[in-house]
């Protein structure tokens, strides 16, 4: 039995699709497919290439709670949001012939060392990644393994952490700062006045 | 709806503040003048209806506006401050619209402030003293009623104020004391001190000399 060809473009999962009876037998022929495929972009950071494995983002609320004695409702105060935080693990590996791109090259020592040499260069940069789209970032730590029985293949674990703002940005005019400061203490102030005086008026409403 | 006693306790909060602010400038003149006027003419007589229609927050954020616009001074904004949060109020619309005045106080204290002159690096720190205080005050309140976009807002102006006053007073020079050993016209002192005889005013009105020919031994200058 012939092992069924794999597709790449988009119109050849679509003519994979059709030719099957419209019965998709693997997920490649599904339809649903197309969608997300035509968003995939190739990963780098700093310009380096890399074939990617996993990615993950992670992040949420930064929260404390409060419990208080002889209480059942606890309190989660809400302290802002978690700094955001990549984990990725990339691989680059050597392919039989040379190609125009750089990571389809019979040796792959270059990637390799470019890749190094961007996760190791001061100052945040833009990574990219297939499906999570460019972020500006630091790299905290990675990690490349090579394995003896795995020739030409080397893995990157890699940790990324959002670079975010520095906290002096956009208050070097002091003035300025103060202005945009004291805009969004009154808005603040207002709409704490609404919403207090909404709650109050529905709380005692018979 | 809100019972009355709430709404009139926290109507007569609003008209106090109205009140003060219209007692703020004694130069209320003009377009501005007017503004203000009708501004807080308008707060103290519908006070009640913004209340309950709950429009009050924007018409109190107006009368400070346009409290400043009129010329009203750091001491002023400071002052209404104090008086309403001395101000008792035991309703919670009352708490409320108490709490906000003070806020727009603040936010008015700190315009006020990112827009003066400051001479010496003593005048500074004279005031960051006082901001200080009134903006910890304010904090303490936001923090224990859990306003948490007033406390956040609240801490981001404070920093802003803060940095605004580091930053203005580190090209500052600083206030010192100076002795001579005899009593000696302000144009002498001046020469010595500056080695330019043009300040000698700048020292008469700091040391609030009667006649500039014969200045007291000790007194303040700026250090250049």
């Amino acid at each position: 039995m012939a092992s069924p060809t794999i597709p790449f473009s988009d119109q050849e999962i679509a003519q994979q699709a059709a030719g099957s009876g419209g019965r998709a037998t693997t997920i490649l022929e599904l339809q649903s497919g197309i969608a997300w495929r035509s968003s995939l972009r190739r990963a780098n950071f700093r310009g380096a290439r890399f074939h990617v494995d996993t990615g993950v983002r992670e992040s949420g609320r930064r929260v404390v709670n409060h419990e208080f004695p002889k209480r059942n409702v606890p309190y989660a105060e809400d302290m802002g949001r978690r700094a955001r935080e990549f984990t990725v693990r990339g691989y680059i590996i050597a392919y039989p012939r040379d190609g125009s791109d750089v990571l389809q090259q019979k040796n792959y020592i270059p990637a390799r060392d470019s890749l190094i040499l961007a996760l190791e260069t001061d100052g945040p940069a833009s990574l990219q990644l297939p499906l999570l789209g460019v972020l500006n970032v630091m790299c905290t730590r990675y990690r490349v393994t090579e394995e003896d029985k795995f020739g030409g293949y080397c893995v990157f674990d890699m940790t990324f952490t959002e670079y975010g703002q520095a906290p002096a940005t956009g208050t070097r005019d002091s003035p300025a700062g103060v202005y945009y400061a004291a805009n969004n203490l009154e808005s603040a102030t207002t709409n704490a006045v609404e919403t207090g005086i909404k709650k109050e008026s529905e709380a005692v409403t018979p | 709806m809100i019972p009355a006693f709430e709404v009139s306790e926290a109507a007569k909060i609003a008209r106090l503040s109205a009140d003060m602010l219209l007692a703020t400038s004694n130069n209320q003149i003009g377009r501005a003048g007017s503004d203000l006027r009708r501004a807080c003419g308008d707060v103290k007589v519908h006070a009640e209806s913004y209340i309950v229609a709950n429009v009050i927050g924007p018409k109190l954020s107006n009368c400070f506006n346009q409290a400043r616009i009129t010329g009203a001074t750091l001491d002023e904004f400071n002052r209404i401050r104090a008086t309403l949060v001395a101000e008792s109020a035991v309703a919670l619309v009352a708490v409320l619209i108490k709490q906000a005045c003070v806020a727009f106080s603040l936010q008015q204290m700190s315009v006020v402030l990112a827009g003066m002159t400051f001479t010496s690096r003593q005048d500074v720190d004279f005031v960051r003293g006082e901001v200080n205080v009134a903006f910890d005050e304010a904090e303490e309140v936001a923090a224990d009623e859990m306003a948490l976009t007033v406390y956040r807002a609240l801490i981001s102006l404070h920093a802003a104020v803060t940095f605004h006053l580091y930053q203005t007073a580190r090209p500052l020079p600083q206030m010192l004391d100076f002795r001579f050993a005899a009593i000696r016209p302000t144009l002498i002192q001046s020469y010595r001190l500056y080695a330019d005889a043009g300040r000698a005013d700048e020292l008469r009105e700091e040391n609030k000399v009667v006649h500039p020919a014969f200045a007291p031994r000790t007194g303040r200058a700026l250090s250049f």
